[in-house]
Order: structure tokens, then sequence, then C-alpha cells
């Protein structure tokens, strides 16, 4: 009997003109997400190769260590073809050198503000916004329609059991609609193999976690519609109700969530960050200003009865220890300059997790983390980069000392400049270190995505459960 | 009969449950959007005037040590709450160097990137997504709805004109719907002073210009949903179409013309330039300290003066140079801007995202705005740098122990000016025009259709 309501349910569903316009209209969307996902991919792979290129170019025709310069770039990441999240608002690369934090500077729509104006369409936002919407329209009425129909009576005229029936309805309207989409979403993730997008393994795995939640998603707002369709008599009602949380769930309350969170703790802006920073910088320039008029002061009486050549010979000792003064004046605006970066995020970190945690109420909102979270796109993007960024910072910049102090130091470079030694081009690039961008695996992901995916299970479970039971008391006169 | 038609509409509607549930949380959505709008503002706000605070005592140290890099920053402004366009895109800040490009950077989304998430709830967003979607519900049955339930038939047993039916069913949907919303949104506009949002006269008028393009859009969509419940049998047809239609028109439309127009002019990105910059920069570094050389070779004694008309070259050539090459991108992206927005606009949805944020001053003439009055005063700072070198005695001053020409007080603070609503009317008339013209076409098409309806 199970088996004979899911087949009515199919057909019910296939057989309605609605049917037709919903297959078209996602198929259109998705393949449109993955279209349009692709080329932005390409053109931002194009970008980064371009800029990566360039930055080589330009670095090989340096004749010093010391005007090497280098910009560590966030590669292209292919998952964002599924959830672009703030992976388009977050800067693309960071200069890399001992005298600047890191700093993300140039997202793509700061860089060109008019893809900011309507933002890109992807495979997540239509999940959340258009997909909901249609199985909204699909479930409205799949209890109380049937009622005012007539159809109610006579099926349980026969000796059909509720629970059946239910159940029945609910996997027959979840194979209906959530089969149709995998056509085109399948003709998307082939779409991705002809063009050639670099997926590896983990990024499959990843695929499958995103869609997986997606039919998790869905499976929550068919059993959300045949709940609020046993709850109410007229479908109009039910349709009504179903609308306005659909609203409340998808629009309004990961909204609230994040708002309220910012207006709750207060945060310093990046500006009143830098402006700290160069106050320091300025009182340490400062010092360490004194300490090389000193050094100099020193040389220069050092020095005075000695010949000029004599004088030039004892120069390297006075610029080795000017460079030991601005090494430590560099170390100490370092150390502060983390101190008061630390404590801004820590506080940016609160507010994120607290909205984070208060927009969670809606199943929306925990898709669309999840969501971020396997593409890598989630909020927290920002934290990752700037550490491996940190991390290779620490690491290039090591080398660069090391190259720099073989040929002398920085000072002795500038000083030869000036005594017009012509330099021919002694730089091997070889060996310096390059930044990569290292995306999280896929245990990583599913460990961080666990949270939303739980509750997107726990809140289709306790839908589900709430029309069950609704139904098993529903007045079917 | 009209009037009497218009008064049986409007009871018809505000009596429908339908209405009232959706009026209900439009309602809640409306004063909700003033109020997290003015808090934000004052959030913005508050952090503008910390940050200019910290500004101020950095700059007094940087003048005492003779820099003149003064950091300037983006005021926040009301409306640009209400309507957010790509003000969060944008870059706030910019230091303003003597010479060369200046950049602005600091996005809101940038630094916070948890608000780039799920992004602000506007007014935008709110006539876009919600009341779009309100004026559907209310008016996909509004033909055939009538004649599904038999009332149709039972009007017109009587003597009464088609066009008398139509107009009044347009009309009466038009009143019921505008005087209703404008309930919530006085008392969202009553909210934003109470709660402390300082508005001044422009100001309300920005936000009543809003407001009229708002409700322009809706009216829109009202009167499309009576035109499709016109020409479409069942009302349950007309609903889906509807959705599928605003579907297509905010969310699809807008978004592929922006993409495909985008991608079809190539603008170089700003690392291209900045390396660009860069190589131009150590090029002309190594001619300017082959020239100091030369002259240090010789030993004359102007050798001062030379050293000025080299370095001044050097910073000329540099200037001209990250001026070219950036006015150049800018063109291009003018272009491709144009191009994008202009295809965009089959969409009523882009005429309306256009026409708000060109009123809000949130739309892409932002960035450009606030670097032209960046750019204006880099002018002005050096043109007193140079006054103060000529006038200044270098010997004098370093002889008196004093490690800075500048005088705090002598220096012009930069202050942003909103650029008037004059500036964007041609371009907002445009995107209102397109608006209204839409409306009168669709009016047309179901008074038309409907003198030609099928009653039975």
């Amino acid at each position: 009997m199970f088996w004979i309501f899911i087949q009515k349910e199919l057909k019910a569903i296939i057989q309605s003109p609605k049917f037709i316009l919903y297959f078209i209209t996602i198929t259109v969307l998705i393949l449109l997400s993955f279209y349009f996902g692709i080329k932005e991919f390409r053109a931002y792979e194009r970008d980064y190769e371009t800029a990566i290129n360039l930055m080589e170019e330009r670095n090989k025709s340096v004749d010093s260590w010391v005007k090497i310069v280098y910009m560590a770039y966030r590669a292209p990441n292919p998952m964002q073809i599924f959830s672009s999240g703030i992976g388009y608002d977050l800067g693309r690369y960071s200069k890399i050198n001992q005298y600047n934090t890191i700093t993300l500077e140039n997202s793509l729509f700061t860089d060109n503000p008019i893809f900011a104006v309507f933002r890109f369409i992807d495979f997540t936002f239509i999940v959340t916004v258009i997909l909901s919407l249609f199985a909204i329209l699909f479930t409205f009425d799949s209890v109380n329609g049937e009622k005012e129909q007539g159809t109610m009576k006579l099926i349980f005229s026969n000796p059909v059991s509720r629970s059946q029936y239910i159940r029945g309805k609910f996997v027959g309207t979840f194979i209906g609609l959530v089969v149709p989409i995998l056509i085109p979403v399948l003709f998307g993730l082939l779409m991705l193999i002809i063009f050639n997008v670099p997926l590896t393994f983990s990024d499959w795995m990843k695929i499958l976690l995103i869609l997986s939640a997606s039919v998790l998603y869905l499976a929550f707002f068919i059993a959300l519609g045949i709940f609020i369709s046993t709850i109410t008599h007229f479908s109009s009602t039910s349709f009504l109700i179903s609308l306005v949380f659909w609203i409340t769930t998808i629009f309004i309350l990961p909204r609230l969530g994040i708002m309220t969170a910012g207006q709750l703790l207060k945060v310093p802006s990046d500006a009143e960050i830098e402006s700290q920073k160069d106050a320091i910088g300025i009182q340490v320039g400062s010092e360490e200003s004194d300490s090389i008029r000193i050094a100099y002061k020193n040389y220069f009486e050092r020095t005075r009865d000695l010949s000029e050549d004599e004088r030039k010979n004892k120069r390297s000792e006075v610029l080795k220890e000017v460079e030991q003064i601005q090494q430590s004046g560099l170390n100490k605006m370092n150390v502060l300059f983390e101190k008061i970066i630390e404590s801004a995020q820590n506080k940016k970190n609160q507010v994120i997790v607290l909205g984070l945690t208060m927009s969670r109420f809606s199943p929306a909102s925990a898709y669309q983390l999840a969501a971020m979270t396997s593409c890598a796109s989630d909020v927290y993007l920002k934290n990752r980069t700037e550490e491996q960024m940190k991390s290779f910072k620490q690491k290039y910049t090591e080398f660069i000392q090391k190259k720099l102090t073989e040929k002398g130091g920085a000072l002795a470079y500038y000083q030869s400049v000036m005594d017009g030694v012509t330099r021919k081009n002694t730089i091997d690039l070889a060996d310096l270190p390059r930044y990569t961008s290292v995306a999280p695996s896929f245990g990583e992901v599913i460990t961080t995505a666990l949270l939303d995916i739980t509750i997107l299970i726990i809140l289709t479970l306790a839908i589900f459960t709430g029309a069950y039971f609704s139904f098993l008391k529903y007045d079917l006169r | 009969m009209l009037k009497l038609i218009i008064e049986k509409e409007i009871r018809d509607i505000i009596k429908s449950s339908k209405f009232v549930y959706m009026f209900a949380i439009c309602a809640v959505l409306i004063i909700l959007t003033f109020y997290v709008g003015g808090k934000n503002y004052l959030i913005n706000r508050a952090q503008y005037e910390a940050a200019i605070a910290e500004n101020n005592k950095t700059f007094e140290k940087m003048v005492a040590s003779g820099q003149i890099e003064p950091n300037i920053i983006l005021p926040p402004e009301p409306i640009m709450s209400l309507v957010a366009g790509v003000s969060n895109d944008v870059g706030r800040d910019i230091q303003i160097t003597t010479a060369g490009n200046l950049t602005a950077t600091g996005s809101k989304y940038n630094e916070d990137p948890i608000y780039a998430v799920f992004r602000f709830l506007d007014l935008e967003f709110l006539f876009q997504m919600i009341l779009a979607l309100f004026a559907i519900l209310c008016m996909y049955n509004a033909i055939n709805g009538e004649k599904e339930r038999g009332t149709l038939a039972l009007t017109f047993s009587n003597s009464i004109p088609r066009h008398i039916y139509i107009l009044a069913k347009v009309v009466g949907s038009f009143i019921s719907m505008f005087v209703t919303l404008l309930i919530p949104i006085l008392i969202g506009c009553l909210l934003l002073p109470l709660i402390g949002v300082p508005m001044i006269a422009s100001d309300w008028l920005k936000l009543i210009m809003i407001l009229l393009t708002g409700f322009l859009f809706f009216g829109l969509f009202l009167i499309l949903s009576i035109f499709m419940s016109t020409i479409t049998k069942q009302s349950s047809a007309s609903l889906l179409f509807m959705l599928v239609i605003w579907i297509s028109a905010v969310v699809v439309f807008p978004r592929v013309a922006i993409i495909i127009a985008g991608r079809a002019v190539n603008v170089p990105t700003t690392d291209e330039i900045n390396q660009k910059k860069i190589k131009y920069t150590n090029e002309q570094s190594k001619i300017m300290l082959n020239k100091i050389r030369d002259v240090q070779s010789q030993k004359k004694d102007d050798q001062d003066e030379q050293f000025k008309i080299i370095m001044k070259e050097y910073s000329n050539n540099v200037t001209d140079y990250y001026l070219k090459i950036s006015r150049e991108r800018e063109n291009i992206q003018y272009y491709q801007e144009n191009l994008a927005l202009n295809i965009s606009r089959i969409s009523p949805s882009s005429c309306f995202t256009l026409a708000v944020s060109n009123i809000a001053g949130t739309s892409l003439e932002l960035n450009r705005d606030y670097l032209e009055q960046a750019y204006n005063y880099q002018n002005i700072l050096r043109k007193m740098i140079d006054e103060k070198i000529k006038s200044t005695d270098i010997t004098k001053l370093a002889m008196s122990g004093n490690t800075s020409m500048y005088n705090i007080n002598d220096i012009p603070l930069f202050i942003y000016i909103t650029p008037s609503f004059s500036k964007y009317i041609p371009r907002v008339i445009i995107d209102l025009s397109i608006l209204i013209i839409m409306n009168l076409i669709f009016f047309a098409a179901s008074f038309f259709t409907f003198l030609k309806y099928d009653l039975r």
C-alpha cells in the first residue's frame, strides 16, 4: 500500500501543469549557475595567472633581494561555482614583506564594482530561494487540498493506514521534486568535466556533501508544506502560512541574527586599527631615528682622523649597526601590531560566533553555512587565508634576510648604488619560497559542517514528526 | 459606477485573509528595515568618529615628524544604510600620499565578512524580494479568480462597461495597497529621528524619492499580476507564471546581463596596473639616480637646485604615468559598466536598483566621486607642501632643531561633500521613465485584454 501511495503522489506531481514549469525553471537556472560559475572561475584563474606571471617577470629583472616585491595571491577556488559565499567580497592578495602586516586587498567586487550591483547567482542561492519556494508550492495543499477536492474521503473509505498515507505522501513528493533536480545537476557536473575545471577527489566528495545538504534542505520544506497543510483546514490558509514561514526563514532570521550580534558587540573598524598602527609606527620610527643618528655620530667621531678610504672601510660596521637598530625597531613594531590585530580579531570572532549561532535558528542559514563550509567560501575564509599567509611571511622574510645578510645587508646595497656601483643581475629566484593556498581537506570540512547538517536533519525530522502526528488526528470529513 | 467598483475592490482586498497575513509580515519587515538601517548608521557613525579621532591624533604626530600623509575615511550617511547599493563593497579608507595613485581600501564586506554572508536588509531588498511578492500574491487572481468563484458573471449580469470594471480594479488595487503600506512606511520614517538618526532636508527628499520609485516598482508588479490574470484561465496558472516572471526579472535577468556584458569587456585588473606602475617607477628611479650621480660628479655651485629639478621631474613623470594608466583603466571600466547596466535595464528590477542606488548615492558613482575628491585634496596638499618648501630655509630649520616645517593648524582638512542629487538626475530619469513606461504598457495590455475576456 505504501508503494501505491508513493506512485500516486509521483503521478499527481508529474501530471500537474506546475511540474513542467518547475522542471524548465530549475533546469535553466541550475545550468546557468554552472555555466556562469565556470566562466567566473576561468576569469579569476586568468587574472590570477597574469598577476603571478607579471610579478615573477618583474622580480627577475631586479638586481638585489632588497627590491623583490612579493604578493601572496589567493588561488582561484572551483568550489565557488556551488557557493560563492564571501569569496568575491574578500581581498585577493596581500603584500608580503617584513614591514607590512597581512592585509587582504582588492576583492573582485572592489576591483569591479559592476559585479557587486547584483552579485552572482550560484547553486546554493537557487536551492535556498527558488527550490524551497517550489517545494512550498507543491506541498501547501497536499493534505487539505485533497480534503477540499473530496479525494481524501474516497481514499479513506478503503482500509488504508493513515501512517502509510502520510509517509507515502512525503516520500512520493520527495522523489517527485528531488529526482528532476538531479538531471540538470548531472549535466552541470558534466560541464565541469567538459570545461576541465580542476577538481580533486576531495572536491568531488565536498560536492557530494553539498548535494546531500541540498536534498536535506528540500526535504525540510517538503515536510513543512505537508505539516502546515495538516494543521489548517483550507489550502488558501496553508499557502499563506507556508509563504510567511518561507519569507521569515530565508530572508529575515539569517539577517536578523547577524545584525543583532553586530549591534550587541562593539568592534573597532579597520580604519581605527590602521590609525593605531600608524601611531605606533611613528613612535617606534622616531626612537629608531634617534638611535641611528647616535650611531652615525659615533661613527663620524671614531673616524674623524682617518682618511677617506679608511673611513669607507669602516662604513660596513656602522651599516650593520644601523640594520640591527632597524631590525629591532621592526620587530618591536610587529609585536605591537600583532597585539592590536589580535585584540580586534578576537572581538570580530565573538561577533561571528554570536551572529552565526543566532542565525542558525533558520534552516536556510544552516544550509547556506554548510554549503559555504564545503566550498571553503565561509566567513572563516579570511582568518584561514591570513593565517596561511602569516606562516608563509615568516618563511619568506627569513629567506630574504638570509640572502641579504650574505650580500652584506640592505643598506650596503643602497650605499653601493649611491657610490655608482653597477650590478649585474645576480638574483636566482629558483629558491625563492612561493605562496600556495591550501584548501581545507574533506575531513576538516565535514567536521565543521557537521553542526549545520545535524541541525538540518533534526529540523526535518521534527517537522516530519509533527506532520505525522498531526495527520494521525486529522479530521478527514 | 467607477467609484462603486473601486470601493468594492478596496473592500475585497482589505477583507481577504491573504492580504491581512501578507500586510502583517510586510509591515513588520518595513519597520524592521528602517530600524535596522537606522541602527546600522549609528554604529557606522560611531566607528567613523572613533577612527577620525585616532586619525587626528596620529596625524598630529605625523606632522610633527615632517610627514604629510593623512588618512581619509568616507563618512557614513543615513540614506546609505537604507539603500546599501555598492557602498559596502567599495573601499572607505584612502591614505593621501603627496604624489601618485590613490586607492580606496577597507570595504565593509572585506573588513567584516560576517555581513557578506547574508548581507543587509534594506529598502531595495524589501521592495524587490518581499513587496513584489506581496503584489503578486494579492493580485494574481484578480480577474480569473473572480471568474472561478462566479462573481465575475454576477457582476456583469448588471450593465457594467468592461473598461470601467478593469479601470476600477486597477485603481482599487493601487489605492488599497499603497495606502495600507504607507502606514508602516510612515512609522518607519518616524522611527529614524526617534532612534537618533540625523536626517536633513535633502535626506528626507531622497527618501521620499526612493519610496516613490519603490511604489512605481511595486505598482508594476500589481499591474503585471492583473494582466496575467486576464490572459490565463486558472488562478493557479497565473500564480505560477507570475512567480516565474518574478524569479526571472528579479533574480535572473539582471545578473545574467551584468555577467555577460561585464566579461565581454576586458578591464585590466588593479594588479596589472600596479605591476606596470612598479616597473615604471623602478625605471624612472634608475634614471633619476644616474642624473643625481652626474650632477654630484660635476660638483657645481647650484647642485641643490639641480637636485630639486631632477626630483621634481621624477615626481612629475611618475605622477603623470600613474594618472595616465589609471585613467585608461577607468575609461575602459566606465564603458564596461555602461554596457552592462544598459543591457540589464531590460529587467524592471534592474531599473529600480539603479534608480534607488543613484538617488541614495550608493551607485557605482560613489567610488568615482570619493576618489575624485581625494585627488583634489591631494592637489591642495601638494600645493601647500610646495609653497612651504619654497618659503622655508631648510638650513635654519635644521639648526633650530625642529624636525618639521609644518604646523598642524595650516594643513587643510578633508571634508567629503556629498555630490548633489542634480548630478544623478539624468540617470535616475532614464530608469524612472522605463518603470513608468512599463507600468503604462502593462496597464494598456490588461485593459485591452480584458475588453476581449471571456466572462463565462
